[in-house]
């Protein structure tokens, strides 16, 4: 599989992670380029969001290595600096407008107006306020429109309307250019499009994966 | 980032957990000021709510970690806070203004006992 060079790199390795007697995650790990999209796949509970979790810190494993663009120190602790995270659930506090999360975050807002005109009626408007698909779609193109060098998206297609689908594979297209981006979905025909790498994520352990059969041969999907 | 915009980022996530915290202190400002005639009281007093004080935080801390099920955590750790300066940051400054409170407690009290 072709990769990019060294500088621009994101690798996650050996991530072990346990609760109690249940193992989720034994030696898990993702690599990410700048310039190209890594799509991880997996089942339910299969660890995936976990994962994630893991390499920005919000959950804190037995065991795991981060490193990026090889650098001999990579402070982990402020890795948000560095890598956006876009967790399956709304993020956003909601008692913030979405200009106030937009500013903070350093991405001009008037970009979410033009990518759609509604969010123009919403600058006042608590993110409590909003229904999940705005915004959902509100905080993916606020993640995918930082200067970070990475992007890490859970699910990224759910719970959006179709119409979007284009509009948003589109944008992953564009910013891919930037920054490396890993993105998870179970519609995973999206991933398959937008996806330049992939992984799956089974019992622990990752499987890189080269083809559609492997994908049947893993069973994640039916042949 | 520096530390002072991490401060002022706490203040905007925390500001429950400085609310109800913010509570417990006054509580022992005033516990304090009342003792603050007695000295063997006052030095009880203090010594008392400094305990009841740091048992309190870890409380406090565990009771919003339980009924935040969000994923607000993640805004900030995309700015740059880590996970642990996201807890230890707001109980950092509450615990200043806790002490800051014992601290002018007893002055303040005797001069409006005085008056």
């Amino acid at each position: 599989m072709e990769q990019e060079n060294e500088n621009g790199k994101l690798l996650i390795d050996s991530v072990q992670l346990r609760f109690g007697d249940n193992t989720v995650l034994q030696g898990a790990y993702v690599t990410s380029y700048k310039g190209r999209v890594t799509g991880v796949l997996g089942r339910n509970g299969t660890g995936k969001s976990c994962l994630f979790k893991c390499i920005m810190g919000g959950i804190r494993p037995q065991n795991k290595y981060i490193r990026l663009n090889d650098e001999p120190r990579t402070d982990y602790g402020h890795i948000g600096l560095r890598v956006k995270y876009l967790p399956q659930e709304h993020f956003i506090p909601p008692g913030m407008t979405l200009p106030q999360a937009y500013e903070l975050y350093g991405v001009d807002y008037e970009g979410l107006v033009r990518f759609d005109d509604k969010y123009d009626s919403y600058r006042n408007h608590k993110v409590k306020a909003l229904s999940g698909g705005d915004r959902r779609i509100a905080e993916l193109y606020l993640i995918l429109n930082t200067d970070a060098e990475f992007c890490i998206l859970d699910e990224p297609f759910s719970n959006i309307a179709p119409v979007y689908d284009e509009k948003i594979r589109a944008l992953i297209e564009e910013q891919k250019a930037n920054k490396g981006i890993i993105i998870t979905d179970h519609i995973y025909e999206e991933i398959l499009r937008v996806a330049d790498d992939l992984f799956l994520l089974r019992d622990g352990f990752t499987y890189q994966i080269d083809s559609r059969a492997d994908l049947v041969r893993l069973g994640y999907i039916f042949a | 980032m520096t530390i002072l915009r991490k401060i002022g980022l706490s203040f905007r996530y925390g500001s429950g957990y400085f609310v109800v915290a913010g509570l417990v202190s006054l509580c022992a400002f005033v516990n304090v000021g009342i003792n603050s005639g007695d000295a063997e009281g006052l030095s009880e007093g203090i010594f008392l709510c400094k305990i009841l004080k740091i048992l309190s935080i870890p409380i406090i801390v565990y009771l919003f970690k339980k009924f935040d099920r969000s994923c607000a955590i993640y805004f900030w750790l995309n700015l740059g806070i880590s996970r642990t300066e996201y807890y230890v940051i707001p109980i950092v400054i509450e615990y200043v203004f806790f002490r800051l409170l014992i601290f002018v407690a007893p002055p303040l009290f005797t001069l409006l006992q005085l008056n």
